[in-house]
């Protein structure tokens, strides 16, 4: 009974997150593309305060000014990216745009994830008929063509960033489901399972408690990976001009109204895609060193 | 609990513990397009035993005859195809799933694999102190740390390992973990599942040892799995021999030793090794492999490979027949 009291302070034991943020780390690529990845999320979340000027605001005698040209609508009176053709600070569009940028992505991740999770735990630890259904009901959404439906309630619904989220998120979810299906499938037949079930824990208990925290690693590696799908996704849709509709700036739209213009003003079009280009790239480098920092045994 | 459980009926407290009765375990095989059963595998085929109070039943066989199908049977831990399991005079298989869930406390197992039997995000602490806390035993806070600390002591760790993870253990200090986790609500049946044979030799004998100190302190009941011989001995008070999914041989653990009756048994134990490179010993060889489970041989189901078989053995299946002295056996020669 007193065997705690002797010594009062018992030692926590390092966890596995912490062993795998030792080895993340040591990634350099990795670090990287988490510093950039941070920065654009602080970029997207103080564009209020970053930005020189109003995304909106313009200055039409100002059209396609060259970078570091003096401007009369930003706050340091200078186009520091230069201006596009309504004469609207180009900067200040990008950083709004990151902020356009990440809301679809993370929103996306929220929903589609959470339905994904839940209903992909179901299927694989019930399995039997329960399994059946919702894979047949799986294979069907994941068979659908997404961009036919989105077309559709865009011309139903209007083309607004709620509509974008619906969009992406109403078929997205089948593949997580599938992925979490797998991962319990397998979890489910470890030996700490049936431990638990041998206890008399409740299926949920053992699937939230047991079950999904062994489940973490690869999820939010898959997370960190389909972040910039969903924003390339976007630029894709935006190239078709049906992505977020102008004024509001996305880095899509940005890009796709660049293109009548690539000859005399060719910067416009190019920071946007660089932004993109920079921010997808260390989305990929941050989530294949969060697969390596995670699962070290899938290194060679 | 007594509500739910008095609708079963309970049985006055008898010398036996667990009483299994013609337990059947078939596994579906499915194939093609529409999964359709195309033949089943008979794990576990019409098995019949008793776990007296206190005692340590051994269970050994070689792998995939059966035992550890049986033990998950016994507590449905995999639903069985036929059969009944009374356990403390409660027929487990008439219990509804909530009902089965209380009783669970009562009847622990202790798993072969020290490495994937603890969770390997969960702290010694919540590995040890889950079932307690969720089934109400011991609140949560100081009085479910102090009961921890007190179950690592008594399977030989410091409570200071309390907030540790499994992967900063041995396999010898998990398996001490997984023990303790079955201790934890102070079980009348632990299951032991091949404890020892995922561990080194050296460890084996300690994590034995420790088995066997428990049983004398708290009278636990252990069934005991192991697919050799040598292990079950010392530790063991009777065994029961399994082969292709039936039990064949059950007697105390003395007169298996001395006198085995089935020629299989006979095999088995020829085959424990003698540390003593001097000593001529008959090696009893058996020919061939175990048949397939799907399809097991008609008769008796050791004729393929018996030194001893006659050609009433190919048709005539053998039941376990009392010999005297409590020594049962599944073979013509005997009934």
């Amino acid at each position: 009974m007193r065997l705690l009291t002797r010594e009062s302070k018992i030692p926590a034991g390092r966890t596995l997150w912490a062993d795998s943020w030792r080895r993340l780390k040591r990634n350099k690529p990795a670090v990287v593309g988490l510093v950039f990845v941070l920065l654009v999320l602080f970029v997207g979340i103080f564009a209020d305060f970053l930005a020189p000027a109003s995304p909106t605001d313009q200055d039409l005698r100002a059209r396609f000014a060259r970078p570091g040209s003096p401007s009369k609508i930003t706050r340091n009176g200078t186009y520091i990216l230069g201006a596009d053709q309504f004469g609207r600070d180009i900067l200040s569009r990008i950083i709004y745009g990151a902020r356009v940028s990440l809301t679809l992505a993370i929103v996306v991740e929220v929903i589609t994830r959470i339905i994904g999770i839940t209903v992909g735990s179901v299927a694989g630890y019930y399995g039997g008929w329960i399994d059946m259904a919702i894979s047949r009901v799986l294979e069907v959404l994941m068979a659908f063509p997404d961009l036919l439906f989105y077309i559709g309630i865009r011309f139903a619904l209007g083309s607004s960033l709620p509509v974008l989220i619906l969009a992406f998120s109403a078929f997205g979810w089948a593949g997580t489901s599938r992925f979490v299906r797998g991962l319990v499938m397998q979890l489910k037949e470890s030996e700490y399972v049936e431990a638990a079930r041998a206890q008399g824990f409740s299926d949920a208990r053992i699937i939230v408690r047991h079950i999904l925290p062994n489940c973490l690693g690869p999820l939010i590696v898959s997370i960190t990976l389909s972040i910039p799908g969903t924003i390339m996704g976007e630029a894709g849709l935006a190239f078709l001009g049906l992505g977020i509709q102008p004024p509001a700036p996305s880095w899509g739209n940005m890009i796709y109204d660049s293109r009548a213009y690539l000859r005399v003003a060719p910067f416009f079009g190019i920071w946007p895609g660089v932004a993109l280009i920079v921010t997808v790239l260390a989305f990929n480098l941050f989530g294949d060193g969060l697969r390596d920092a995670l699962d070290p045994r899938l290194k060679r | 609990m007594s509500v739910a459980l008095k609708e079963v009926g309970v049985v006055e407290a008898s010398p036996n513990l667990v009483e299994v009765e013609g337990l059947v375990k078939w596994f579906p095989v499915r194939a093609g397009v529409f999964r359709r059963v195309v033949g089943w595998i008979k794990a576990v085929d019409d098995v019949s035993f008793t776990i007296r109070r206190g005692e340590t039943l051994g269970l050994v066989g070689e792998s995939g005859c059966g035992k550890t199908t049986t033990a998950r049977a016994i507590l449905r831990l995999i639903e069985p195809t036929r059969g009944r399991v009374l356990f403390d005079g409660i027929d487990l298989m008439k219990l509804d799933s909530r009902q089965l869930a209380r009783m669970r406390p009562q009847m622990q197992v202790i798993f072969q694999d020290p490495y994937g039997s603890l969770n390997p995000r969960h702290t010694v602490m919540e590995i040890v102190g889950e079932a307690l806390a969720y089934h109400g035993i011991v609140k949560r806070g100081k009085a479910l740390e102090e009961r921890v600390a007190e179950l690592l002591d008594m399977v030989g760790l410091s409570p200071q390992h309390m907030r540790r993870y499994p992967h900063e253990f041995s396999g010898g200090q998990r398996q001490r973990i997984g023990i303790a986790r079955a201790l934890a609500t102070s079980p009348k049946l632990i299951v032991c599942d091949e404890p020892v044979s995922a561990l080194d030799v050296s460890i084996q004998s300690q994590i034995l040892n420790l088995l066997e100190d428990l049983q004398a302190r708290f009278g636990v009941t252990y069934l005991f799995i192991a697919h050799g011989l040598h292990v079950v001995k010392h530790i063991s008070n009777r065994v029961g021999v399994m082969y292709l999914g039936k039990l064949i041989e059950v007697a105390d653990s003395e007169e298996i030793y001395a006198e085995p009756l089935h020629p299989y048994t006979q095999a088995l134990i020829s085959a424990i090794p003698i540390p003593d490179p001097r000593r001529k010993r008959q090696r009893l060889i058996l020919q061939g492999d175990v048949p397939s489970p799907l399809n097991p041989p008609p008769g008796c189901r050791f004729w393929t490979r018996c030194p001893v078989m006659t050609d009433a053995c190919k048709e005539t299946q053998p039941v376990l027949k009392d010999v005297g002295r409590g020594h049962q056996v599944a073979c013509l020669r005997y009934s």
